[in-house]
């Protein structure tokens, strides 16, 4: 049997027959009384597959609501962990660029110990210029530092970034 | 008739029809593309039945969703139901429906008060 492909192929074949039977002038009492029947079960049929359909289409709705919600939701989340691990990243960037400073800032100041302030004790009669320089160091260091830690950030977030993709 | 058996997608739902045991299961989300194309298989189901000497038939409904068109389409199924029950047999018809689902109770109700047939409705936590 060939399946139907029309939805309403049974109502439509009726309304065809009854047209033909218009057409030909055959209409008797008892076809057209059918005919009523058959438009007020259609009449039933549509006011409750309307209800029905209204009815799941509240509860669709309802879903689709929650779902925006949730998403919403979601995504203050990624944000709000994007922002922790941009954090956690940054403490440890810092700590990695404190340990790399001191390490050069020693290693300068062993320098200044040694080479430098013994030339500026034989051959420059400054005073305090030994401090001074020492100052100088510990500023650089401070604004070096500062470009490092920017340096690593970067380099973190590009990280996150290919991460992500 | 021989026994049949769908297995369920995103838009289909569960259907498995046995003659033998006289009973049809629908369970699911339904929104086919072409809704009568799909329930056709059951409504060819329901006819063979109707004209079979079983005594008595059982289906069950669990229903998650379904689209308009196969609300229609249930609705045939529904009519073809009532023709069981008006071949003499007896029929045993059961509406599941999740917990606080009250809309899909509701649209039981409408199909059940439309073609004065009679559901059991039965409220299960989870499908």
């Amino acid at each position: 049997m060939e399946a139907p492909r029309e939805l309403y192929h049974e109502e439509v074949r009726r309304l065809k027959d009854f047209r033909l039977k218009l057409e030909s002038h055959t209409i008797y009492q008892e076809q057209l009384e059918e005919f009523s029947d058959d438009y007020e079960e259609l009449v039933a049929q549509a006011k409750v597959i309307t209800r029905v359909s209204d009815r799941l289409q509240k509860k669709l709705d309802g879903a689709n609501i929650q779902i925006r919600e949730r998403n919403t939701e979601i995504k203050e989340k990624n944000l709000q962990l994007e922002d922790t691990i941009l954090e956690l990243a940054r403490l440890k960037i810092s700590r990695r660029a404190s340990t790399v400073m001191l390490i050069v800032a020693l290693t300068l100041f062993v320098l200044e110990q040694v080479i430098l302030q013994p030339i500026i004790e034989d051959s420059i009669s400054i005073p305090y210029l030994d401090l001074v320089i020492l100052v100088i160091l510990f500023f650089g260091a401070k604004f070096v530092e500062g470009g490092l830690e920017e340096y690593f950030l970067k380099q973190e977030r590009k990280k996150i970034m290919k991460k992500k993709e | 008739m021989e026994k049949f058996f769908i297995e369920p997608t995103r838009i289909t739902p569960l259907v498995s029809f046995d003659p033998d045991e006289a009973s049809l299961e629908i369970k699911g989300r339904s929104s086919p593309e072409n809704s009568i194309l799909f329930y056709q298989k059951v409504i060819d189901a329901l006819d063979f039945i109707a004209e079979s000497d079983k005594e008595e038939f059982t289906a069950n409904f669990s229903y998650e969703y379904f689209n308009t068109s196969s609300s229609k389409c249930l609705f045939d199924v529904f009519k073809r139901l009532t023709n069981i029950e008006q071949s003499g047999k007896t029929l045993i018809i059961n509406w599941y429906y999740e917990e606080d689902d009250e809309d899909m109770m509701e649209a039981g109700e409408d199909y059940a008060d439309l073609l004065d047939l009679e559901f059991n409705f039965l409220e299960i936590e989870e499908f």
